[in-house]
């Protein structure tokens, strides 16, 4: 059996950190190295921290949704999946940000979907039923 | 996240320790943005920093074209090699001058 960690949670900021603490905690009964659930940890850091920030319509006073993460350790690879109720978006889509630009050209927006595709080997997502699904893949073979 | 401030003539250290993520990037903010304007010179010592996400990335990017506008030198020293991934990543260690550690940073203003 795959060792498996799953939590259901609001989409609310107090959530975050105890999310990500029971994340890093879980990998680390799970032997996973520092460097993989490093990478990890901030990943999710980033997807949850967009779908609080900007998960709910403007119009909404009120946010009552939810965020789901899922961490299934697999032999050769650590497999972390995101999904919430909040508005469809699709973080792929947006324009990747130009890493090479100097300090006066750099734009200070859109580094952290930056950083969840360097830090993983593969990212999909979908929209089906009402909920994104995000899914980004860590390889930790030898 | 913990600051430490320290006067060195008219430069400033800056110590970082913890967790430099969404929640705590907003106090590093005001701090840092009132040093870059007011100090020479800013070196941020990063020697206790476990963690940084693209909330304290982006702190860090308006500091330093803060700095360059009111014409401070901002350098940063002693950073954890998994901080360092991300700058790498980030394009952050052509943009900033990074040392080994204070001193030399210090050095370098």
């Amino acid at each position: 059996m795959v060792p498996t960690f799953s939590l259901r949670v609001p989409a609310e900021a107090s959530h975050l950190n105890t999310v990500i603490e029971k994340v890093a905690a879980f990998l680390k009964a799970e032997d996973v190295a520092e460097r993989h659930s490093h990478r990890i940890c901030l990943s999710l850091d980033e997807v949850l921290s967009n779908i609080i920030e900007h998960g709910a319509p403007q119009s909404l006073k009120r946010r009552d949704g939810f965020m789901e993460v899922v961490v299934a350790v697999h032999e050769d690879r650590i497999v972390t999946t995101v999904v919430d109720d909040g508005t469809s978006f699709n973080p792929l889509l947006m324009r990747d940000p130009d890493v090479s630009s100097g300090l006066d050209d750099r734009d200070i927006g859109g580094l952290g979907i930056h950083l969840i595709r360097k830090l993983s080997s593969a990212v999909r997502y979908e929209r089906a039923d009402g909920v994104n699904r995000l899914t980004f893949e860590n390889a930790i073979g030898s | 996240m913990n600051i430490t401030e320290q006067a060195e003539g008219a430069n400033i250290i800056l110590s970082i320790s913890g967790r430099l993520d969404s929640t705590s990037s907003k106090g590093l903010e005001d701090v840092l943005l009132r040093a870059v304007q007011n100090k020479a010179g800013v070196v941020i010592d990063f020697e206790g920093l476990q963690y940084v996400s693209s909330a304290g990335l982006r702190v860090l990017l308006k500091s330093a074209k803060m700095a360059k506008s009111s014409g401070s030198k901002l350098v940063l020293a002693s950073l954890a090699p998994q901080v360092e991934e991300v700058f790498e990543v980030s394009g952050f260690t052509a943009i900033f001058a990074i040392h080994p550690d204070v001193r030399s940073g210090l050095a370098s203003l």
